[in-house]
Parts: C-alpha cells; sequence; structure tokens
C-alpha cells in the first residue's frame, strides 16, 4: 500500500460522513464506524493509543493524560490500522509522535498517520485556506485551533495541499527530520536534503541558538537547498522551536526571485501601476 | 518469533532432519527448507496441519504455529503463550493483535499488563 490509497480510503471514510466545517468529529465517525472509543489513565505515557478487539467488539483506547488533539489523532490513527488491514508490528519501540519521526517508523504506522492527518484536516477544507493563507506560525496555530489538530499535522497537511512553493521541515536537536513539499515545489527542482544539519542562517538555527519559541528571516534558496535551481529562488522561512523537546519545524516559503530582465522592465512600469501596497506592519490574513 | 523460527525450533527440539521432517510430513524438502529460512510465508492450512503432526506440536503449539502464519509475535509474548498455559489462548491471541500508538510491549510484565486490561474492558 502506498501513501496515495491511505488518503483516497481516508476521503472515502469522510464521504461517509461528511463535515461541512471543522472539527471533524472523529470520534462520533468511529462511532458510526462500528467502535468503541475509551480514554484510559492506565496506558504508560509512551503509549498514545491502541485498538484491542475481541468478540466482534473493537475497541480504541486513548491516553487520558494526552492532549485532546493528541488524543484525536490516536482515534484517526487507530482507526486506519483497522480500515487499511495494516497491524501494528509487534517487538519494536517506536516513537509516537505524529509525522514529525517519518524516517524512525514502520511504514504501515506512517501510512496510518498520513490517514489520521488526513481525516483530521481534510483536503476539502484545508485546500482553500492553504491557497488563501500565508504559511506563518500564526497561521499555522490559528488552524490547529480551528482543526483541533496538532501544529505538526496542519503544518504538513498546509504543504500537501498548497499551490505555492512551500515546505515543511520538522527538525529535531538541529538535524533535518523529514521534508514536506508542495507540488509546485517539488516540480520547480528544489529538494530539501534529510539528515542534513540546518543551515546557521536559518530561522531555525536562530530559534534554537536563542531558544526562542518563533524565528523569522529571509534568506537565499541556497541557504536551504543544494539543488542547482535554488539560486533562482529567494526563501521566507518562519521557525518554531520547542527547547524543552529540542524539537521544532520551520515552513519555508520559496520565491522564484525576478531575473534580470525582469528587473529591467520592473523600471518601465509606472509608479502607481500594480506595486504592492506599502507595508504597515500589519499582517493581513488573506493575500489574495 | 516468526513462522521460520517456530518451525526450526520445534524441529531442533524433536532433533528432525529437513529430510526426516519431509518424511513425517509428506511435504516438499524444499518447500519445507524455505518456510523455515523465512523465505516462503503464508502456507495453507493442510500445510500447517502436516507441519503440526509432524512435529508433534501440542494444541497451544498448533495455536501458536496458526497465528505466526498469519503475523510475527513479539518475543516476551510468545514465551508467555508456552509457558502460562494457566491464561486461555484467546487472550493472548487477542493481545498479539492489538495495534499500538507509541510504545508497545515488550516484556512479560507489560503483555500481562495488557492482557489485565482488556479483561477489565470487555
Amino acid at each position: 500500500m502506498d501513501e496515495l490509497t491511505a488518503i483516497s480510503r481516508a476521503r472515502r471514510l469522510l464521504e461517509k460522513h461528511p463535515s461541512a466545517r471543522a472539527p471533524v468529529d472523529i470520534a462520533a465517525i468511529a462511532e458510526a464506524e462500528g467502535f468503541e472509543v475509551k480514554e484510559s489513565d492506565k496506558l504508560e505515557s509512551g503509549t498514545a493509543g491502541m485498538l484491542l478487539q475481541r468478540g466482534g467488539r473493537k475497541i480504541i483506547v486513548v491516553n487520558k493524560n494526552d492532549h485532546p488533539y493528541r488524543r484525536r489523532f490516536t482515534i484517526a490513527h487507530e482507526l486506519a490500522h483497522q480500515i487499511l488491514g495494516l497491524p501494528s508490528v509487534h517487538g519494536a519501540r517506536v516513537p509516537s509522535d505524529e509525522l514529525e519521526r517519518h524516517g524512525r517508523r514502520p511504514k504501515e504506522e506512517i501510512l496510518c498517520d498520513v490517514f489520521a492527518a488526513e481525516c483530521l484536516v481534510p483536503w476539502k477544507l484545508i485546500q482553500q485556506q492553504a491557497n488563501n493563507l500565508h504559511f506563518t506560525v500564526e497561521t499555522i496555530s490559528e488552524l490547529s485551533e480551528l482543526y483541533e489538530a496538532s501544529k505538526p499535522c496542519v503544518a504538513s497537511r498546509f504543504a500537501q495541499v498548497s499551490e505555492d512553493l512551500l515546505a515543511y521541515v520538522p527538525v529535531e536537536s538541529g538535524t533535518v527530520r523529514h521534508a514536506i513539499l508542495s507540488r509546485s515545489l517539488r516540480e520547480s527542482g528544489l529538494r530539501i536534503t534529510v539528515g542534513i544539519k540546518v543551515p546557521r542562517t536559518s530561522a531555525v538555527y536562530r530559534a534554537m541558538e536563542r531558544d526562542e519559541g518563533i524565528a523569522i528571516v529571509d534568506i537565499e534558496g541556497t541557504d536551504w537547498s543544494e539543488s542547482g535551481v535554488a539560486g533562482d529562488f529567494s526563501c521566507h522561512e518562519e521557525a518554531f522551536h520547542v527547547g524543552d523537546w529540542d524539537q521544532g519545524f520551520t515552513l519555508l516559503t520559496f520565491e522564484e526571485a525576478p531575473s534580470s530582465s525582469d528587473a529591467v522592465s520592473d523600471r518601465d512600469i509606472h509608479e502607481d501601476d500594480e506595486r504592492l501596497s506599502p507595508l504597515t506592519g500589519h499582517l493581513e490574513w488573506g493575500k489574495k | 518469533m516468526d513462522l521460520a523460527g517456530f518451525i526450526e525450533r520445534a524441529r531442533d527440539k524433536k532433533d528432525l532432519s529437513f529430510r526426516k521432517l519431509e518424511r513425517a510430513s509428506d511435504l516438499d524438502h524444499a518447500y519445507i527448507w524455505h518456510l523455515a529460512k523465512g523465505s516462503k510465508t503464508s502456507p495453507s492450512e493442510t500445510t500447517l496441519e502436516k507441519l503440526s503432526e509432524a512435529l508433534s506440536l501440542d494444541e497451544r503449539e498448533r495455536a501458536i504455529l496458526q497465528l505466526l502464519a498469519e503475523q510475527p509475535i513479539d518475543d516476551a509474548l510468545f514465551n508467555l503463550m508456552i509457558t502460562r498455559r494457566d491464561i486461555a489462548w484467546d487472550e493472548l491471541r487477542d493481545v498479539s493483535r492489538v495495534s499500538n500508538r507509541g510504545d508497545r510491549q515488550t516484556t512479560e510484565e507489560g503483555w500481562l499488563k495488557l492482557i489485565e486490561h482488556m479483561r477489565e474492558l470487555f
């Protein structure tokens, strides 16, 4: 099974239980699908939840001590195990943080995470927002509250569906753990290398160094990508870092730098024509 | 524990060579060899029956063989399946099929806790 199949199964599930607005009531969907959902304070702190089956009964147990958004993701993840027909492989210790640790997790767990993310942040709902809002920490925080899903979950979905040149990059201990690129960014030929140390010029490096929650920089495409085309792009970067966990993520918005011929023609444009409004310091909600 | 490991374990226990197992089970020598080396999986019901007979498996071991044909089992849980005959097979089988998000049980104590938890929930 591949990620596209997991996504299409999630979409099929949402079509059966349509939700016109966020947040998706994932517990109600699970119950409508024949699962009982229970919260337990007896699970170890490293266990977010599990799916138990006996005699035709299916119970999803979630860790009562987890954050509510995490509990919602766990319900969707356990639902995925059953719907995708992908049981957990036992005998391994597996980090439970959704999406952040792609490289070190078994394939079936990654696919269940992909399914869960699609359920909680449905394509139909996020697509318009992703194409109308700036890819910033503030936007992601607000959408996280709207969807009742974690920031990493929302940020990865935003990058996946956006038509802009975006990348969502989870970082742990100063190392790039994964990179989710928007389609247009992939098509541009820009690549983000997984496993490298974050660039010293980057916002996420600054956030880590200063132990700041959020850092923002404008840098060159070459700071983040070694691809041959990287020199053609500039990059706006906003990073969110949690010092206690030594984890965070960074949001990269690339823009094609104007070519020299564009620069000449710009000078010919009348001063009042199609220019950006003066900066006021106020961030506009919409960008279109 | 996986299917190949279990067949090898049972073969060692009975001191059966592949040739002897072939004769006892009426299965092809090469096929048994591939099953025991893990290069072939998902044997049919009939094959499992023949192997169970040839390896003189008891009722619990036959159930384990059937389960291993579907999925590998954590070593700590496998030990419980072999040693704790006082625990109902259904309970051991059901916990082996649990899907987790996060840390999994890797100790006998952890599996026993999960069995207890399932008893409370169902």
